[in-house]
């Protein structure tokens, strides 16, 4: 009895020991944490010293406030791995690149879309390069970074930090950004400092890492996932400074992309869960950041969401095709989904630059996009329009210059088909909340039918995955767009759509682009303004996916250019103000990008690997019968 | 198979959603009476949606009787609610309940009776 005692008395003194003492290693991570956020401060404040200092006329002066800017920043990269994640908004104070947008965040679907403004020491970095010294809002800048760095030495910042499972989340948000803007210039208008920003970035996250693994013994990164990390640190160590010849294709590919994969394994592992809304859209299950389930965008079942069984999908995936073919869904019965997406070319017209109205006659103002990987946008439509799939899909069919129809007659008329009507009654039952079949269920089949082409991989995928090979001309096309040529700095890797890491907003830009492609006039479509008007969104377009690009002409929200090579150009050149059009907003630098004939052969090289192996599918041979006998003559897919 | 289990599961809502048909609602006095029906519509399908999604862990037994718990509107919050505790983070997801389904789940929630 007693030795029973005296064994669990010890046994009680071991675990008080190992918990006080795995107690004390975390307390030493979230030390070295706050001891780096407080560098940074103090980096911070010697910069306001000097800024307050200077006298702004002299250049030696400018040059130190230059060299302590670098030094904050530098320094910013040491926390930006904790506190990108940590609390996102009161990051954006210390760095936020111009212009100023407006943001829309999937959360944000009941509010209105909140202006962001260029902030922090990014801002500053860009006045600096443009000659733009103001002594008064430099330091309005500065101060503002530092009101904001306190926020992340608050306790309910701080308190997640004792226990593991942030860092792998940090860990996720640091490699998509590895993946997608670190190397883009997007956050660094010095395009000096990229690459040597990167190697500071890579160096601190390396001590992060090992501090971490001696603070959580537990659940260490491994062997593995450091030997790799460090082979990173070299390879990029060996790269040129300049950030168009650094080789972004094999840094990705060989480096970023693997740790990635190693991360989310972890993340399995030792099940990681998240408390940020940070990680809303990012899919745990996903296997590589080219894997298309990489995050959430649209949900495709609509009001369906819940179903996975196998028979039932088929079956809703089979009356989607129907509908999708049918023009029932327009008040004329002559129009279908697939006059404007035309599902053997890539559900887009290749053929017209703008749709036809419902008139038949007239011309819409704007091209329609191609339907294939539209499930990866938050927002719908070039404006943004739309949240849901669903919601889209209300309002092309009731929209009187597209399908003019109403919810009610479209419901008439499906539920006078009796195989639709059956089916539709059928999937009741997965949908209880439901007593009948509503527009829901009907425009939820269609996007579950449609969405379904979203899933292919491209050749450029493969190679990531390193599955294929893709040609040199392509590689060097990707270093090219994600360095000189800027494209990547709004087309995000991996759908390059306007989507970047956490994936939880869609991005809007200004181009300039024309009306015609003599750029006599800029395009009359006033874009997102129509939807939020403010002066920053005025001719602002959603950015859209560059994937397929190759095959589905014409481009631009208006189909103004009908080659690749002529977009290339517009961008090339500076957009429309570079043309001499009144585009007092525009996102894009009117500046000519220098690219020249075999460098603009090799981007488009490159998106010819984003070309998608679409297996697309034939016409439904019939459509269900309708009560209705005057309806039994519709053409399949519409007449028009 | 799996179609079966899910065709019980769905029977079984319900039936326990008929043993409760008479759900009672609150809904503010000076509320306008088009505004309540609209909510009342919105209460009946959020409370169908409740027992398909959250029932299995936050509705309890009292011998015969099932009680909802009583949320207070601080915690009722469409997309924190989501990430408010694991559990959650690892069974409310976009793929399992929509923004739209869960903002009628909160407004049952909010407009029924309290215990
Ligand atoms: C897998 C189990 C599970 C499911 C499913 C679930 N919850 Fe919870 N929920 C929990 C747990 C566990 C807690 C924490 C209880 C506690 O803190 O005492 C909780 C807490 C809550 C709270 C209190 C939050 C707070 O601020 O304290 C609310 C409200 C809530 N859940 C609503 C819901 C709703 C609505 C659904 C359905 C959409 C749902 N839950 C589904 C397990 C679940």
């Amino acid at each position: 009895m007693r030795k029973r005692y005296v064994i669990c008395s010890i046994l009680v003194t071991i675990a008080i020991f190992i918990f006080s003492f795995t107690n004390s290693q975390q307390k030493e991570y979230v030390a070295y944490y706050l001891n780096t956020v407080s560098t940074f401060n103090t980096q911070q404040a010697a910069l306001l010293e000097v800024i307050i200092k200077a006298d702004l006329n002299n250049p030696t002066e400018v040059a130190t406030i230059k060299q302590e800017l670098n030094n904050a920043r530098n320094t910013l990269k040491s926390v930006d791995f904790w506190l990108r994640y940590l609390n996102p908004l009161a990051y954006k104070k210390i760095n936020a690149p111009l212009p100023v947008e407006w943001e829309t965040e999937v959360f944000e679907k009941f509010e209105k879309p909140y202006k962001r403004e260029g902030a922090g020491l990014t801002l500053l970095a860009m006045y600096m390069e443009e000659g733009n010294f103001e002594k008064d809002s430099m330091l309005a800048l500065i101060r503002a970074s530092v009101a904001a760095t306190s926020v992340f030495t608050a306790d309910s910042t701080t308190k997640g930090l004792s226990e593991y499972h942030h860092f792998f989340l940090c860990n996720r948000l640091f490699l998509l950004n590895l993946a997608a803007i670190y190397t883009t210039g997007f956050e660094c208008p010095d395009r000096e400092r990229i690459i040597p920003e990167l190697k500071a970035l890579l160096q601190s996250v390396g001590n992060t890492n090992e501090m971490f693994n001696k603070s959580f013994p537990a659940t260490p990164l491994p062997p593995k996932y450091l030997q790799l990390y460090r082979a990173m640190l070299a390879f990029v160590g060996d790269q040129p400074l300049n950030y168009t010849l650094f080789d972004h294709y094999t840094f990705l590919k060989d480096y970023v992309n693997p740790l990635f994969i190693l991360n989310q394994a972890l993340i399995a592992r030792y099940n990681v869960v998240s408390r940020s809304m940070v990680d809303y859209t990012l899919n745990n299950k996903a296997t590589s950041i080219f894997d298309k389930h990489l995050y959430n965008g649209q949900n495709t079942k609509g009001i369906f969401l819940r179903v996975n069984d196998t028979a039932a999908l088929a079956t809703i995936e089979h009356i989607g095709k129907q509908l999708f073919y049918d023009p029932l869904l327009s008040g004329n019965n002559r129009r279908s989904c697939a006059s404007c997406h035309k599902p053997t070319q890539y559900f887009t017209d290749t053929a017209i630059t703008a749709s036809l109205h419902f008139d038949g006659v007239q011309l819409l103002p704007r091209n329609s996009p191609s339907l294939v990987n539209s499930i990866y946008n938050h927002l719908l439509m070039l404006d943004g329009k739309h949240y849901s799939l669903q919601d889209q899909t209300k309002g092309v069919v009731t929209n009187p210059n597209e399908m003019n129809c109403t919810e009610r007659e479209l419901l008439k008329k499906v539920m006078s088909c009796k195989e639709y009507k059956k089916t539709l009654k059928q999937l009741l039952t997965y949908t209880p909340q439901e007593k009948e079949v509503t527009f829901q269920h009907i425009a939820s089949a269609i996007n579950y039918y449609y969405g379904q082409f979203s899933n292919y991989n491209a050749p450029f995928d493969e190679a990531m995955n390193k599955t294929a090979d893709i040609s040199a001309s392509a590689r060097r096309g990707f270093n090219l767009f994600m360095s000189k040529a800027q494209c990547g700095a709004c087309h995000f890797v991996p759908q390059f759509n306007g989507v970047k890491p956490p994936y939880v907003s869609s991005e809007f830009e200004v181009l300039g682009v024309p009306a015609d492609t003599l750029y006599r006039n800029l395009s009359p479509d006033e874009g997102r303004y129509v939807i939020n008007a403010a002066k920053e969104t005025r001719n602002a377009f959603r950015t859209g996916s560059i994937r397929n690009a190759a095959h589905t002409k014409p481009y631009m929200h208006n189909g103004v250019f009908n080659t690749l090579e002529q977009v290339i150009e517009f961008y090339n050149t500076g957009g429309g103000a570079a043309h001499g059009l009144k585009v007092a907003n525009q996102t894009l630098s009117a500046d000519s990008l220098h690219l020249t004939a075999q460098e603009k052969i090799d981007i488009i090289s490159f998106m010819q690997s984003l070309n998608e192996q679409i297996v697309f599918d034939t016409p439904p041979y019939n459509l269900p019968a309708s009560k209705n006998k005057s309806l039994n003559n519709r053409v399949i897919g519409g007449s028009y | 198979m799996k179609q079966t289990i899910f065709l019980i599961a769905l029977s079984g809502i319900c039936v326990s959603a008929l043993a409760q048909k008479h759900m009672k609602y609150e809904f503010p006095e000076n509320m306008p009476e088009h505004i309540k029906s609209d909510y009342l519509e919105q209460c009946k399908k959020g409370k169908i949606l409740y027992e398909i999604n959250c029932a299995k862990c936050h509705t309890s037994s009292v011998g015969r009787k099932k009680i909802i718990p009583d949320f207070t509107s601080a915690q009722l919050i469409n997309y924190e609610l989501r990430i408010q505790n694991p559990k959650h983070t690892n069974n409310i997801t976009e793929t399992t309940v929509n923004t739209e389904e869960l903002a009628m789940i909160i407004t049952f929630l909010t407009y029924k009776k309290k215990n």
